[in-house]
């Protein structure tokens, strides 16, 4: 799967994702927002949201990358802290450039 | 009795704990091609590969998800592709996180049941084709039929998977594919220790239990592969 996306674009799909595996109106998530602790997810929903954007997105992602990569260097509290939507976004836009240069 | 290696098996989930275990006891007594489908972790996958390899079986791992149907279909592509036939498939994997029923999300609900159980059903029904005799084999767990505390987004898939198996086994009764379900009580695996107050269960479960032990992986897979 090769899908090349504007940061805007990959926003709104991962926006999507996100209130798909939450069930919130994507009109509630935005960039700043605190994944756990602002929209609420459980582990479980950490795992659905990295399941669809692999599906989705056509990406592999190691079972503890995002706190790995997200996370490097800090605390689980720091980590928390630093986990928003807008993290996750980053984190998907650089998994699809080094995808793209395999 | 050692059986001769003549057959070609998948385990879907089959590189941790159970599944593991079924896989080496597989390549040790049954098999001599493997499929061992997971997901998440490949450093674990790739352990338990060269493990299995140990015993002279081929072995493909595929990494696919069994929360999508499209990504089944994919295994089973990859599967026929190197194989005709299949004899045997062990269905291992589990998903969850550890909460009360009362507190299980929609979303939470539909991934656990679409690993825990959809899944089965759908692997089975690619598995047909080729399967001409065999036996198929879904690894439950003691939260379906009684309450487990905390155990709320796995008792009800665990449930599902069970009723899956007697409809299958029924249906297909005659054919030549014997279809079983295996329940195992507390074992010993990586993720008994994350259970909430998991030493508090042992303990009571120890109580009840004459043998005054709680089940190991071999004692599963020995149960899977009875033959």
């Amino acid at each position: 799967m090769d899908i090349q996306f504007s940061k805007e674009e990959l926003t709104q799909r991962l926006i999507s994702i996100i209130s798909g595996a939450l069930r919130i109106s994507q009109e509630k998530i935005s960039p700043e927002l605190r994944i756990v602790s602002d929209l609420d997810a459980e582990s479980l929903d950490i795992l659905d949201m990295r399941f669809t954007i692999e599906q989705e997105l056509g990406l592999n992602i190691g079972e503890h990358e995002f706190i790995e990569t997200i996370g490097k260097g800090m605390t689980a509290e720091e980590f928390l802290d630093k986990f928003t939507v807008s993290s996750l976004i980053d984190f998907t836009e650089e998994r699809l450039k080094t995808k793209a240069l395999v | 009795m050692k059986a001769e290696k003549k057959y070609t098996a998948l385990v879907t989930g089959g590189t941790r704990g159970i599944g593991r275990e079924v896989c080496l006891d597989l390549a040790r007594n049954f098999t001599h091609t493997l499929f061992i489908n997971y997901v998440q972790n490949d450093v674990e996958a790739e352990l338990t590969k060269s493990m299995v390899e140990e015993s002279g079986c081929k072995v493909f791992l595929l990494k696919r998800n069994m929360a999508f149907p499209d990504e089944i279909d994919k295994m089973f592509d990859e599967i026929y592709s190197v194989t005709k036939t299949l004899d045997m498939f062990v269905h291992c994997p589990a998903i969850n996180s550890f909460k009360p029923l009362i507190k299980v999300k929609p979303n939470q609900w539909d991934i656990t049941m679409n690993v825990n159980a959809r899944s089965f059903l759908h692997c089975v029904q690619k598995c047909l084709p080729v399967m001409k005799t065999g036996q198929i084999v879904a690894v439950s767990s003691l939260g379906s039929r009684t309450y487990v505390p905390n155990y709320g987004s796995m008792g009800p898939t665990k449930s599902a998977l069970e009723s899956i198996v007697r409809y299958l086994a029924a249906e297909l009764a005659g054919s030549g594919i014997r279809v079983n379900g295996v329940t195992a009580g507390f074992v010993q695996t990586d993720s008994l220790t994350k259970f909430p107050d998991s030493e508090k269960m042992i303990e009571e479960s120890l109580k009840r239990t004459p043998a005054k032990r709680i089940g190991n992986v071999k004692d599963i897979s020995n149960t899977v592969l009875f033959y």
